[in-house]
């Protein structure tokens, strides 16, 4: 009975005075509001602004240097001409679609082979990571000299091994070049769809499979 | 331990944000950037030099005599010449940035309302140093005023090797004096596995270097003389087109679609290819690593390479350097400051130590460099001297104004050859550079 005493006084000698700031951020929603405040000031001004002034900027006919002045859809109309531009927007969509069906096929294969138990299991889950974390400036100078013109050394090993008796231009050739990007591209995204796939597939617990093994499924149907 | 919980937390955390928030609202209430740049002292931006001793010289002893002589304090930036364009753009929208930028090609057209009136000391310069080279003025001079100071021009000219074209027929160090002449000379090499080596891709130097001049070696012109018709679309043009894909096919390496400014450099040095137009960097490489770089005898390679103009079209030689001029912006708080550095630096005494490290690469705007003593240094050098005295330069036979530029930065005449080299037919190729020139030259 002493000891209860003791403690009850304790905590209220400890509470300091609360002031209405302090009870304001002790409301949750509105702390929740204020701490949110500077990534929402760091969005609106880097990403926010530049795009509606970007916006803004799209229906006048300013030129660097001298303010222009509206003239309503006049640029979109002239780009919607432009062989330039539509050559540049179909390569986009031909280049994204490509790429994002190998690295989904390729990364979810990997993740299925990632997902088995093996000797060394989680250093090949790190080092398959590896194309994604190198910086792309890096992974993209020594692509670039992959693909050298002259000094290609896929060209040299080919050529070495008597596959091939003249260079493959890798990116001078107009459908040779989109397959070589589209190659580094699915190189470098194939460990991210990888890793997250195989999350998503080690949360389906492992009972359910041996289950439908037990029930005589097969691999494909237990897929 | 005192009891440190998240109240705690969140008042320490609060107060210093309040903190740095004060601090930031008071820079931002005086409405300027903290005073770093003080008003004597001034921010050039440049290439980044194909020959580093120049910017050596620029960044140590000129920045050093620019203090002691004009008083100011010089900072000199260089940045891949192809980021210069970007940079301008940036600075002039938000309206600060280097007050002197050297500007390549006749970019200076681009930028025509953002730049400072210059005339009194580009009329000064071409006075006193024997008048500018043709190439300088039309880049520099808008019609109406100077809107940039005429700095140097790098000439272009075949770097081939000479015991090869010996071997092909071309004794005594000559060179194929006609296209014809070298799509046979040439087809004889690729044979050996050593083309010619020529850049169809999308780089300010090498590639309009050969498609304009090649083009007007044809006969064939962007435009009229007014500067207004556009005249892409005839015969002489469908021929060059057609020639083109014949000689690449037979005489060129076809890798030369993917190719930089540096491609052909490397390709030269590496003994992959037997001709190139250049500017002289590749010689004066050979010369700088003479055991580096060797030919398959063992021989230094400086011994082996010769340089000579490009060969003569139907409707004559000619030829395209790059120039290279000062633009003062017009957002500068230096103006007094810059063109009093703008007369300095291309004043005779210290153009003449840059010019001296250049070693042939650059001549100067005007026509009395042609007299410098280096030219005796070294006779394989001697075509470089008087190479800009036959340069015509982008929008012929228009004014190389900003409807020019605007065609050599979108590079529409190298994609001409380019498309029509990677299988589009001729015809197609000429309408579509011609359709493109239309809609920027309005007519």
């Amino acid at each position: 009975m002493a000891i209860s005493y003791a403690v009850r006084e304790r905590a209220y000698a400890g509470v300091p005075r609360r002031g209405p700031v302090t009870r304001l951020l002790e409301d949750e929603r509105w702390l929740g509001a204020l701490l949110l405040l500077p990534t929402a000031f760091l969005l609106a001004l880097f990403i926010a602004y530049p795009f509606v002034k970007g916006v803004l900027l799209s229906v006048t006919d300013a030129r660097v240097g001298v303010p222009g002045t509206f003239v309503g859809l006049q640029n979109f109309i002239a780009l919607a001409h432009d062989s330039i531009f539509r050559e540049a927007v179909w390569n986009t969509f031909l280049y994204t679609a490509v790429t994002t069906v190998f690295k989904l096929a390729l990364g979810l294969w990997l993740a299925l082979l990632l997902n088995r138990h093996f000797p060394g299991k989680a250093l090949t889950r790190a080092f398959v990571l590896l194309p994604f974390i190198i910086p792309t400036v890096l992974s993209t100078f020594a692509w670039k000299w992959m693909f050298d013109p002259t000094f290609s050394v896929i060209n040299w090993t080919l050529y070495k091994l008597a596959i091939i008796d003249s260079r493959i231009n890798w990116l001078g050739d107009p459908q040779l070049a989109m397959i070589s990007i589209i190659i580094v591209n699915v190189w470098r995204g194939v460990p991210f769809y990888a890793i997250s796939l195989l999350a998503g597939l080690q949360t389906i617990s492992p009972e359910l499979q041996e289950a439908a093994a037990i029930d005589g499924a097969r691999p494909w149907q237990r897929f | 331990m005192a009891r440190f919980d998240r109240r705690s937390f969140l008042k320490l955390s609060g107060s210093g944000a309040l903190a740095a928030t004060g601090g930031m609202a008071g820079i931002l209430a005086s409405g300027r950037a903290p005073a770093y740049a003080q008003a004597t002292s001034l921010h050039w931006l440049r290439w980044a030099d194909f020959v580093p001793a120049s910017d050596q010289l620029l960044k140590g002893e000129i920045v050093a005599e620019c203090e002691k002589a004009l008083g100011m304090k010089l900072t000199i930036e260089t940045i891949n010449a192809n980021d210069i364009q970007a940079r301008i753009t940036s600075s002039v929208q938000s309206g600060s940035g280097p007050d002197i930028v050297c500007a390549l090609n006749n970019w200076a057209q681009l930028y025509g309302e953002s730049l400072a009136d210059v005339t009194d000391v580009a009329e000064e310069l071409g006075k006193a140093q024997g008048g500018f080279y043709e190439t300088s003025k039309v880049v520099a001079n808008d019609g109406r005023r100077w809107i940039a100071v005429p700095w140097s021009i790098v000439g272009l000219q075949i770097a081939y090797r000479k015991s090869w074209f010996e071997e092909v027929g071309y004794s005594g160090g000559k060179f194929p004096e006609t296209w014809d002449a070298l799509r046979e000379a040439g087809k004889k090499l690729k044979a050996m596995g050593r083309p010619v080596g020529q850049t169809l891709g999308h780089t300010f130097g090498d590639a309009p270097a050969f498609t304009y001049p090649y083009l007007w070696s044809w006969g064939a012109k962007e435009v009229d003389a007014d500067g207004k018709s556009v005249l892409l679309n005839s015969r002489e043009t469908l021929e060059s087109v057609k020639f083109m894909v014949g000689f690449w096919k037979d005489a060129l390496d076809e890798g030369g679609l993917a190719w930089d400014d540096s491609s052909n450099n490397r390709a030269f040095l590496s003994g992959t290819c037997c001709a190139t137009n250049n500017g002289a960097s590749i010689y004066i490489e050979a010369l700088r690593k003479p055991d580096a770089y060797q030919t398959e005898k063992g021989t230094p390679l400086k011994g082996d390479i010769l340089h000579a103009p490009l060969p003569k079209g139907p409707g004559g030689q000619f030829s395209f350097h790059v120039p290279f001029s000062n633009m003062l912006m017009g957002y500068s708080k230096n103006q007094k400051g810059a063109k009093e550095f703008l007369r300095w630096i291309s004043s005779k005494p210290v153009f003449d130590k840059w010019f001296t490290t250049q070693k042939g690469f650059s001549v100067g705007p005007t026509t009395d460099w042609e007299k410098h003593k280096l030219w005796n240094d070294d006779p394989i050098m001697l075509p470089y001297r008087s190479a800009a005295r036959t340069g015509r330069f982008a929008g012929y036979a228009g004014p190389s104004g900003r409807k020019a530029a605007e065609v050599l930065t979108k590079y529409i005449l190298t994609d001409m050859y380019a498309k029509a080299v990677q299988g589009m037919p001729p015809e197609d190729a000429v309408k579509w550079a011609h359709a493109e020139l239309i809609k920027i030259y309005g007519a």
